[in-house]
């Protein structure tokens, strides 16, 4: 009769214990440094080796884009803001640019003909 | 209309014979100087179609590893082969086939102009429709083929990760559905990263074409200006060359024109094959 009292004594010990930790312990965790999107996007960035491509795509589109920064310009790709401005200038450019170019050209063998 | 000037003067001589060979030398000095400006032409022509294979020959291991990334590993295997094979394949023919027949077309129009009695026009015309020809079939096969093949494995692709999704957030107790959401996640960035370097492509590729083709107009309407002012003053035969090097910065431009846009529609579709595996989860 003693022993069975001692073995339940133990017993609601072990539980009352268990009780205690189980309130006492915290039940969340708080995460010292948040993961954004931002984050995955640029170590998906480096593990690809985007800035070698970056340095490609400037390599052969330097003579119609020298103004865009191809770095610049993903990033703003990656939130949809896409700076069309510089495109079209860049591209109002050339056609100017070429235009004053063949009507130099015109002029100078007009005036090579003239002179001989 | 110095030409027509000589002409007149020429024609005034005595001799025909003399004033015959003078005529042939102005058409030869007018022929020379529009050959130095057609070869320059060409040059930059060739450039820029190696330009635009080497640079694609960058984006697209790019491209298919980020569709990789995305989950798309059917569609990034069977697109690879294609898509590299295909711009390889239209490089060289641009470059080794169709720019010579437009040379063989050019001498060939320029030859006619000057005799008489040999017509070679309609071999001209046919050499250039048939350049025409060759570059609306590549581009529509080449359009169909990824197309057909892409839409076939983006949609097992799709069903594919959905089904890992869903075994993963089941039989895995507990963070099951955590994993599945991190993935979601992962995949999310890179197809987010992905469509994002398929823009910087395209742009690229218009960085490449654009100074060659608005130059390749400006000499064609240069060309056709010059053949419509010159034609009540000019020899006849003079008109009809200016119109014939109009006609052959013509078909340049169509070259360059239908490349570039082979390959911006390229990109477009492998961004978008991809996009459309994604929309089964």
């Amino acid at each position: 009769m003693f022993i069975i009292q001692g073995v339940q004594m133990r017993k609601i010990l072990v539980i009352s214990i268990l009780v205690i930790i189980i309130l006492f312990i915290p039940s969340y965790a708080i995460a010292e440094d948040e993961l954004t999107e931002n984050d995955i996007i640029n170590s998906q960035k480096e593990s690809i080796n985007i800035g070698k491509f970056l340095e490609e795509a400037k390599k052969y589109s330097s003579e119609a884009f020298s103004d865009i920064d191809y770095s610049e310009f993903l990033t703003s790709a990656i939130t949809g803001n896409i700076d069309n401005e510089t495109l079209g200038k860049g591209i109002l450019n050339i056609i100017g640019k070429e235009t004053i170019g063949s009507i130099r050209v015109i002029r100078k063998y007009n005036n090579y003909y003239s002179d001989t | 209309m110095i030409h027509s000037i000589l002409k007149s003067i020429s024609e005034g001589l005595e001799n025909k014979s003399i004033s015959q060979v003078a005529y042939y030398v102005q058409y030869i000095l007018i022929v020379t100087l529009i050959m130095s400006n057609f070869a320059d032409i060409i040059n930059m022509v060739k450039d820029s179609i190696n330009n635009l294979v080497g640079f694609c020959n960058t984006l697209i291991p790019i491209l298919i590893t980020l569709i990789m990334t995305t989950g798309s590993v059917i569609s990034a295997n069977l697109l690879q082969p294609i898509l590299l094979f295909i711009i390889t394949f239209i490089g060289n023919l641009i470059t080794n086939v169709i720019l010579p027949i437009v040379l063989v077309s050019t001498a060939l129009g320029i030859v006619s102009k000057i005799a008489t009695h040999v017509q070679l026009d309609r071999l001209t015309k046919f050499f250039n429709s048939s350049v025409v020809w060759i570059l609306g079939v590549v581009l529509t096969l080449f359009v169909s083929l990824l197309s057909i093949e892409g839409s076939l494995s983006s949609s097992v692709d799709g069903i594919t990760a959905k089904t890992t999704k869903a075994a993963v957030s089941s039989f895995i107790p507990v963070v099951g559905k955590i994993l599945g959401d991190a993935v979601d996640t992962v995949i999310g960035c890179a197809s987010i990263l992905k469509n994002a370097v398929g823009i910087v492509g395209i742009v690229v590729i218009i960085g490449i074409c654009i100074t060659p083709i608005i130059k390749l107009a400006l000499l064609m309407g240069t060309y056709y200006i010059g053949a419509a002012l010159c034609q009540p003053i000019a020899d006849e035969k003079i008109v009809k060359l200016l119109e014939q090097m109009g006609d052959t910065f013509k078909v340049l431009l169509a070259i360059l024109c239908s490349v570039s846009v082979l390959f911006i529609v390229g990109t477009t579709l492998v961004m978008k094959i991809s996009n459309s595996g994604l929309m089964y989860r």
